[in-house]
């Protein structure tokens, strides 16, 4: 324990920078994949106009697929994601964004589609009665009343790319991974071990990080008549 | 009694067959297949060298294969032992108080890197195929639980009520209502651990135990970019088709309760 | 209290039966409440008898009625089944001999309907044979034909059919007992009406002891035999036959509750084969005899139109109610057509007798009870 705190104090600005590299990798891929997901959830959403019946069997069917492919992507191991897109994007930032990016689609995607659907159709029909068009509709009601599941599927997406992205260091990806990966590299070095537990719990702390921002944003963007 | 009479009658229910109603099942396996295809045709057009020739011979791996899948299956077979009584019993009443908790400390861990958590139970015990699975059982021990526990607490109480007021006991009510109806949520939850695990079993080969990961590894390692992409969609597809069985499994569950 | 006691508009059978339930001194405190949801409740429900409870939201019914088969632990007081203090013995046991429906009804949805009309009987370890044949006489019992019926799961199933399986799965295993806890509380009111009269059909053949649970004053009146009124806190304020509760209410809680209209309710207790009626003239051109009212009938015997009804310058026109009727009935069809006066017809469509709306408010006579 001793020789553990020691470690920490001696690398102190190596770990922080380990740990903003790995808040950010997170930021970057969750944030382009709800950017992403959303926008797919939003114009596949079957609520938001009156189509006729051939157009909505053909939406119905393309959430379908889109999740099926989603899901297909967290499917997928992460070490073959990343061999996957070796020869496309090569080692380091990129790929690693690229395939965290896309096993952070699923839970959001996933929990958009149904914060959307969960919404009384009757408050959408009182919105029409009285007057609101598709788009004031989305803004003004549906999204605000799916938030609370659409945040709640970000904040998954957030935990399990955090857990994956220590894998992005076996192709030169940046954050906790590298510590994890040196560690193991130099078994039975005087500090392989250190920097496994740093590597692994380093990835909670960023958690604990995250868990914080959201406590928050969940204060202030949910609507005060839905906070329970 | 005139009743019988005056009763509205339901239609019965058309009887299609079982394939016909769930044939969106397909697209997986099919589109799986088609893609692993292409992908072995390009690596029999491309040259390879003697390096990447030995990482695709078949029978080099379908030894990984096989390690692969005892990996995945142990450790998944285990969990289910565990979580699967932890989580019935979590969801009594009685557990109310360290429920919640639990649940909330569990949603946190889904943080906790799986990488890291095989490696570390590799320093701490040793380098190999039971550590392996120790590791795996950890990483994928929390969805078993977690939706054991909601698949039970979900079972409407008036079922419950009905049933502890004909008389059975809390056991017999436990066992012939609230499983049963609780089985889908749980098989859904095992299913999500059956993919983590054949997810994480291929980061097994880092310590030692073999397993799909080690093709893709060393092509890494030894910058064979092509040779890395043609195992990966191999292992990706592997993955895929777990999966698929997994999700027929969870549909032939679910549909004699829903 | 387990004497019937007889008023003249009373139509309830006489129940003479020693109590099949008792509860002596029954309480119940919630353990962090201070005031206590039942308090000391002293009430018999004779053998074959239905007692309705009834009561406003928060009145201790349903506790009450949970306390019958202690799914909810009475704090104190005894609960006797049939003569024995089973306030102690093993709760599930208990319940496997009393009945038990709910509101929501609770089917098994992962059994089909037999299975879930046979749980308890499997429970108590009936043969096969036994159990099978025991199922398909429920569900015919219920009007639910078996061969129809049997292996549908309850998803396939009205609100209306849930309900019947569910009070034959409370049947099935011939409890003496049976405790309905607001049944047809979430079935619409046409086919509530119709579960009601079949309710009552099958009480005739079977004659349970019923303890039922109701928020529905008609309802109440309807099916019950004896009606416990329940104020907050688990008092009874009232425990007698329907009628005696609307004509004399025991105190104001009971007269606010039973609400206005007690009198006109009151006419739906009373059968039109305990009065005695109007005697009527069948004539055919008419000459008026006396103070009768002279009737027209075809070839058949059936009314086809008033000669002449005393009181009334004008025949008023022609409307018929069944013997099997009530006064209500009455009332409501010489409402709807505006006239003084109807004939009451036998099934065969035969008079038998008048009855005129003078006398509803003045003159109604009952038939010595020739039991």
């Amino acid at each position: 324990m001793g020789s553990f705190l020691q470690y920490l104090s001696e690398n102190s600005t190596q770990l922080i920078f380990y740990a903003q590299q790995h808040f950010l990798l997170v930021l970057y891929s969750v944030a382009i994949a709800t950017t992403i997901s959303m926008t797919l959830a939003l114009l596949l959403h079957t609520n938001q106009l009156t189509p006729p019946s051939w157009r909505r069997s053909i939406r119905v069917g393309s959430q379908e697929t889109s999740l099926l492919l989603a899901s297909a992507a967290l499917t997928i191991p992460s070490l073959a994601l990343f061999g996957l897109l070796q020869p496309l994007l090569g080692l380091g930032v990129t790929p690693s964004i690229v395939a965290l990016t896309l096993y952070a689609i699923y839970p959001v995607l996933r929990n958009t589609v149904a914060g959307l659907s969960s919404v009384d159709p009757a408050v959408l029909e009182a919105a029409r009665g009285v007057g609101m068009g598709p788009v004031r509709r989305m803004v003004r009601v549906q999204l605000p009343l799916a938030w609370p599941v659409v945040l709640s599927g970000i904040r998954v997406a957030v935990l399990i790319v955090i857990s994956i992205a220590v894998v992005a260091a076996l192709i030169n990806g940046p954050g906790f991974g590298k510590p994890l990966q040196d560690g193991l590299a130099r078994l039975g070095a005087v500090n392989s071990f250190n920097e496994v537990i740093v590597g692994t719990l380093g990835c909670l702390v960023v958690a604990a990080g995250y868990e914080i921002i959201f406590f928050i944003a969940q204060r202030l963007t949910t609507p005060r008549g839905l906070r329970v | 009694m005139t009743a019988g009479v005056l009763a509205p009658t339901t239609p019965q229910v058309r009887s299609r067959s079982w394939i016909w109603r769930n044939r969106d099942l397909i697209a997986t396996p099919v589109i799986v297949v088609v893609g692993l295809c292409l992908v072995l045709l390009y690596a029999a057009t491309s040259r390879l060298d003697s390096v990447e020739q030995r990482a695709l011979d078949p029978s080099y791996l379908w030894a990984k294969f096989l390690q692969h899948l005892w990996l995945t299956a142990a450790s998944t077979v285990v969990v289910v032992l565990i979580a699967l009584p932890l989580g019935i019993a979590l969801s009594r009443p009685a557990a109310r108080r360290i429920r919640t908790g639990t649940l909330a400390f569990g949603g946190f861990m889904q943080a906790l890197p799986p990488y890291g958590v095989i490696i570390l139970l590799a320093f701490l015990l040793r380098f190999g195929t039971t550590t392996a699975i120790i590791a795996l059982v950890l990483a994928s021990f929390l969805p078993v639980l977690t939706n054991t526990v909601i698949g039970l607490r979900q079972v409407d109480p008036a079922l419950i009520e009905a049933a502890r007021g004909m008389g059975m006991s809390a056991r017999q009510t436990l066992l012939r209502v609230e499983i049963p109806l609780a089985v889908p949520v749980m098989v859904a939850g095992i299913r999500v651990a059956l993919v983590l695990n054949v997810g994480t079993a291929t980061l097994a080969t880092f310590i030692g135990a073999g397993g799909l990961g080690e093709p893709i590894s060393s092509m890494l390692k030894l910058a064979r970019p092509q040779a890395a992409f043609v195992v990966s969609a191999i292992v990706a597809a592997v993955a895929l088709l777990i999966d698929w069985l997994a999700g027929i499994a969870e549909r032939l569950v679910s549909g004699r309760i829903a | 209290m387990s004497e019937a006691v007889q008023s003249p508009t009373s139509t309830a059978r006489p129940i003479v039966g020693r109590p099949m339930i008792a509860l002596e001194g029954v309480s119940k405190t919630y353990p962090k409440q201070t005031r206590p949801a039942v308090a000391e409740l002293n009430l018999e429900v004779p053998e074959g008898a239905i007692v309705m409870l009834i009561g406003p939201s928060g009145c201790g019914k349903t506790t009450t009625l949970k306390m019958m088969n202690r799914l909810i632990e009475p704090t104190t007081g005894r609960i006797l089944l049939d003569g024995e203090d089973v306030t102690d013995v093993n709760a599930d046991q208990l319940r496997r001999r009393i009945g038990y429906v709910i509101q929501q009804v609770g089917l098994f949805p992962h059994l089909t309907v037999a299975d879930n009309v046979a749980v308890v009987p499997r429970m108590l370890g009936w043969n096969k044979n036994r159990i099978n044949r025991r199922v398909d006489e429920l569900l015919h019992l219920v009007g639910l034909e078996p061969a129809d019926f049997r292996d549908r799961y309850p998803r396939q199933l009205s609100g209306g059919q849930q309900q019947r399986v569910g009070v034959a799965r409370g049947l099935a295993a011939d409890p003496s007992v049976m405790l309905m806890d607001e049944p047809f509380g979430a079935i619409d009111p046409i086919t509530r009406e119709r579960l009601q009269d079949e309710f009552l059909d099958v009480q005739r053949q079977i004659a349970k002891t019923i303890c039922f649970v109701t928020h529905d004053l008609s309802e109440a009146v309807k099916l019950g035999d004896r009606i416990a009124v329940l104020a907050t806190g688990g008092r009874l304020a009232q425990y007698d036959t329907p009628s005696e509760i609307l004509a004399h209410p025991a105190d104001d809680f009971v007269a606010e509750f039973v609400g206005g209209g007690a009198a006109v309710r009151r006419l739906s207790l009373l059968e039109i084969s305990r009065l005695e009626l109007e005697e009527v003239v069948i004539s055919s051109d008419g000459t008026p005899a006396g103070s009768h009212p002279v009737l027209a009938v075809d070839g058949a015997g059936r009314p086809v139109a008033w000669h002449h009804v005393p009181g009334s310058a004008q025949p008023p026109p022609l409307v018929t109610v069944p013997l099997s009727g009530t006064v209500y009935d009455a009332v409501d069809v010489m409402l709807d057509a505006r006239a003084s006066a109807v004939v009451v017809v036998d099934d065969g469509g035969q008079p038998r007798g008048a009855l005129r709306w003078d006398a509803l408010v003045a003159d109604l006579r009952i038939k010595e009870p020739s039991r």
